[in-house]
């Protein structure tokens, strides 16, 4: 054994070790600091994550490879949803300031455990090692299922991590049993080896390859919230703190696609073999069904939905869905593209809810928001905008990443036009939904007991930013798209710079 | 089928079987003889006489006790979860003894009549972790009488006691890192042979783990619940604690010997580890002496633990938690921080 | 492997030493039972409540400090065995600055648990 052949090169991970670090850095700045240092421990994390920003766009530069024996990767897929993932993060961090303040909740695990989670949802990005992917899963996941709870003394929130936390060990156990027999199969956890065995062909036993496909794609599915694993997520993001489940539902949805895509994708890419053929048909056909069940059961539920959380949810469910149809293009950039787009309105529209709900998530109800649109503009005016996004109106990011994922889906698998008829159809559907609370907004009559919330600094920088972003994505979309349209880069073996 | 039992060394089994049966009777008198110079020893520092009717100095009064444990009624408290209460011993009892099995009593000695004979049962390269593992089971016995015995003093015993071994359990573990730092192996007969130089004195206590051995030491003295830790059985406010349900007969009898043989497997590891178990002078020339240095450390740590018992009081309970978790812990991480940097220097 | 097998040996050896053990204790004593005798003992007493009471949640808390610390004392472990081999196999400086990493996060660890009051036995 020799250490140059290990591939140890710290660089590689340096946007996980910058997140990892900076989260140490405010549990001992919290534990050190007599009444929580709030400011303090946002401004750490922001000044982290924007530094992990910096270092993911340095990866860029360095181009494709594998390092750690194989177990990280740096391609494009990494590089963009590292980027989506640490937006997420950085508009999460900006509203945890003042969401913390309001609801007198303890700020420094709160910061330490979004980077962890930051961290583990990076980690997954860049697995190139199913090793990986679950070790980087279930950093994200632990974490998460702790930030579910964070409001610890609201039964609410208490249900929403304890369910979030035994469906999500329950879904892990299925990924895990799928990568074990994997591994049995193909002899390697490597995914690129993986990929190698079945172009070869030499796979130990086919069926078993195919039975661990199936339960990875339960174990995915489940992380992603795609039907018929989707259960969990109404009761989840309604319980959790209204923070929370914005970066619930961006963040480690946008990792848990990257793992897929590599997985699925890349690693059980259309190969030569007989077994690559078959297992590549089944598993496209399997996820295409999931895709059109997930929309379609998202959008119908959601409609009759009278808390604006809960409907955010089924709407969340629904995205995966779509998400779901770029992914059976075979091409990673329609998905990551679509996870950023719908990363920013949603974080953005929960920020809205979160200010809106008051502490404690008093009035989620969509009733509550009964003519509030002249009384606050600025906040009804700006959810006005990320619903519309989300319904995928025109000029705003929602309307260019449908148009993104719906053109390349009907352009690349004639097959699947089916998908994209059932996904435009249901695309109609959701206006009805995602218009609702708009009507109610601006042309009901005002509802009794409304204040008018306080804005915070950095909760205003994050509403502004996530604006910006979802206009700049629906009207200039050409050069994050032109960026992306490189073709992704399969590392064929495992070389170590 | 033919072949397995071909394979199968028949006799390994038979020399096995003896030396097992050997060391089984060595753990099973070694209660008996400690408990009469604990009794002795301690009437010694009291400034009384001790047991001295049954035998020459009392010599007997350790069988005689044996005798009537045999004897005495069995009782099961009507309270009492039946099968835990009964099962309690059971579990306490095999772990202890199954650890014997590793003890190396002494190098490969010549015996008249039988030819080089190992001074050990077995021996394999997870001796060390073999012997953690099963004294750490003994917690499970505790918890059960405790638990099972459905009073409020066992109860209150068996949870204090199962925290106070395993908050303990981490520094004697982490104090053995140190020592496995310095010999490279978890065999216990090749840790001994490791500290074979210098004419048998390059003890690991003196090879850069003094240190380690006072954590060691003070950890093995509180996993056993000996005084100054003795707050779990703490006669005179809990009335035995785990054990107070359990009437003198055998399965009291049982528990009282799975203690005395976790306190002699404790003195084992730390001589094996620390004092570099049968090394001393002249024993390459004459392996008996091995054992005879063996027995003389052995004996040195059980004097220690009736010293103790003689000379010092009880702590509180939050002292011993604090104690544990606030100086040892962190003493024996850097007491491994020590070691590899020395280790830096000295390979 | 066959240095193994006394373990087994040894384990049905001791099993029978204690099972026999209970069996003759219920079989060698008489059995006079009254109520008064087969009564939790509580000091003479009859017995106040059940014993089936909740415990302070401290000794939850502290089984749990003692998985995590005891699983990375157990990571230590192997690390400690090769650590003479390693040194010399690969490369000084690396064996040793990665276990120092390793410890000073658990250090870490162990510094915010303490800070947080998770080893304070008197407070609630």
């Amino acid at each position: 054994m020799q250490l140059e052949n290990l591939g140890l090169y710290y660089w590689a991970i340096a946007p996980e070790i910058i997140v990892s670090v900076v989260g140490v850095i405010i549990m001992m700045v919290d534990a050190f600091s007599s009444r929580g240092a709030r400011k303090l421990n946002a401004v750490i994390a922001l000044a982290g994550l924007i530094a992990a920003l910096v270092s993911v766009v340095m990866l860029d530069g360095l181009g494709s490879g594998s390092y750690f024996s194989g177990m990280v990767v740096i391609d494009p897929i990494r590089i963009f949803f590292s980027v989506t993932i640490l937006l997420a993060a950085i508009v999460a961090a900006l509203l945890a300031s003042q969401f913390l303040k309001d609801e007198g909740l303890p700020p420094g695990e709160f910061f330490s455990l979004l980077m962890f989670a930051t961290a583990g949802m990076l980690l997954l990005a860049g697995a190139g090692d199913l090793v990986t992917v679950f070790l980087g899963l279930e950093i994200a996941s632990i974490t998460s299922y702790v930030m579910a709870g964070y409001r610890r003394y609201d039964l609410r929130s208490n249900e929403s991590s304890l369910k979030y936390f035994l469906l999500g060990s329950f879904s892990t156990a299925f990924l895990l049993y799928g990568m074990a027999l994997t591994y049995g199969a193909a002899g390697s956890t490597n995914i690129q080896k993986i990929t190698a065995a079945i172009a070869s062909g030499q796979v130990n036993y086919p069926a078993l390859l195919l039975i661990g496909a199936a339960l990875m794609i339960v174990g995915f599915g489940f992380k992603i919230a795609s039907a018929p694993f989707h259960l969990w997520t109404p009761d989840v993001y309604e319980g959790a703190p209204t923070i929370v489940t914005g970066f619930m539902g961006t963040g480690p949805k946008v990792a848990v696609f990257a793992a897929f895509i590599r997985v699925f994708v890349i690693g059980f890419g259309p190969q030569d073999s007989e077994i690559g053929i078959q297992l590549h048909t089944t598993w496209v056909t399997v996820l295409a069904v999931i895709a059109a069940l997930t929309m379609t059961i998202g959008n119908v539920i959601a409609i009759s939905q009278k808390n604006i959380k809960r409907m955010l949810a089924y709407s969340s469910i629904a995205h995966a869905g779509y998400a779901l149809v770029g992914f059976l293009t075979g091409d990673f950039a329609p998905v990551a593209f679509y996870m950023l787009a719908y990363s920013i309105m949603s974080l953005g529209a929960f920020a809205v809810i979160q200010l809106l709900a008051r502490a404690g998530d008093q009035r989620t109800e969509i009733a509550d928001y009964a003519g509030i649109g002249f009384e606050a503009p600025a906040l009804s005016f700006s959810l006005a905008i990320f619903l519309l996004s989300l319904a995928g109106i025109p000029p705003t990011a929602g309307f260019m990443s449908k148009f993104y994922v719906f053109k390349t889906a009907w352009d690349m698998t004639p097959e699947l036009r089916w998908l994209v008829l059932v996904a435009v159809i249901n695309s109609i559907i959701s206006v009805y939904y995602y218009l609702y609370p708009i009507v109610v907004m601006f042309f009901r009559p005002l509802v009794p007991g409304f204040i008018k919330p306080r804005i915070a600094g950095m909760t205003m920088i994050a509403l502004i930013l996530t604006l910006l972003g979802t206009f700049y994505l629906g009207i200039m979309p050409n050069r994050l798209m032109n960026a992306m349209s490189r073709p992704p880069a399969v590392v064929t073996q495992i070389t170590v710079k | 089928m033919s072949s397995i039992l071909e394979s199968i060394d028949f006799y390994f089994i038979l020399e096995s079987l003896i030396k097992i049966a050997i060391v089984f009777v060595i753990g099973l008198l070694s209660p008996v003889g400690m408990n009469w110079v604990e009794r002795r020893t301690l009437a010694l520092i009291q400034n009384r006489l001790g047991p001295n009717r049954v035998g020459p100095f009392g010599l007997l009064q350790s069988i005689a006790d044996g005798i009537k444990f045999v004897f005495k009624e069995d009782i099961i408290p009507l309270a009492a979860n039946r099968w835990l209460y009964t099962l309690a011993p059971i579990v306490m009892v095999i772990p202890a003894f199954m650890v014997t099995i590793v003890y190396p009593f002494g190098p490969e000695i010549d015996l008249p009549f039988i030819g080089p004979t190992k001074m050990y049962v077995t021996n394999f390269n997870v001796g060390l972790l073999y012997v953690l593992a099963m004294t750490s089971l003994g917690v499970y016995g505790i918890i059960l009488a405790g638990w099972g015995s459905n009073s409020k003093y066992s109860l209150l015993g068996g949870l204090r006691s199962s925290a106070q071994v395993i908050s303990y359990e981490l520094s004697l573990s982490l104090a053995l890192v140190g020592a496995m730092l310095q010999s490279g192996s978890l065999d216990l007969v090749k840790i001994v042979e490791n500290q074979s130089g210098w004419g048998g004195m390059q003890w690991h206590i003196f090879m850069f783990q003094p240190l380690g051995f006072i954590i060691y030491l003070i950890s093995a003295i509180a996993e056993t619940n000996r005084v100054p830790f003795d707050l779990p059985e703490a006669e005179t406010e809990l009335v035995g604690g785990f054990h107070t349900e359990y009437s003198s007969s055998l399965k009291f009898a049982m528990l009282f010997m799975a203690e005395y043989v976790n306190m002699l497997t404790v003195a084992v590891l730390a001589t094996v580890v620390f004092l570099g178990g049968w090394n001393g002078p002249f024993v390459k020339d004459f392996p008996v002496l091995g054992l005879l240095y063996f027995f003389i450390k052995i004996s040195f740590f059980m004097f220690l633990y009736i010293w103790l018992r003689g000379t010092l009081p009880r702590f509180r309970y939050d002292q011993l938690m604090n104690f544990g978790w606030k100086v040892l812990l962190p003493l024996a991480l850097i007491n491994i921080v020590i070691s590899a940097v020395i280790g830096l220097i000295v390979y | 492997m066959k240095e193994y097998l006394p373990i087994l040996i040894v384990f049905i050896f001791v099993a029978g030493f204690a099972v026999t053990n209970v069996i003759l204790a219920y079989l060698i004593g008489q059995h006079k039972n009254t109520r008064a005798k087969l009564m939790p003992y509580e000091c003479g007493m009859d017995p106040v409540g059940t014993a089936r009471q909740r415990f302070s949640v401290k000794f939850y808390l502290v089984a749990m400090l003692f998985i995590l610390f005891d699983i990375e004392a157990i990571f230590l472990v192997p690390w400690a065995v090769v650590f003479k081999d390693l040194i010399y196999k690969l490369s000084k400086p690396f064996v040793f600055i990665e276990m120092m990493i390793f410890i000073a996060v658990l250090f870490i660890g162990y510094i915010y648990s303490w800070r947080k009051g998770l080893f304070e036995w008197n407070r609630a």
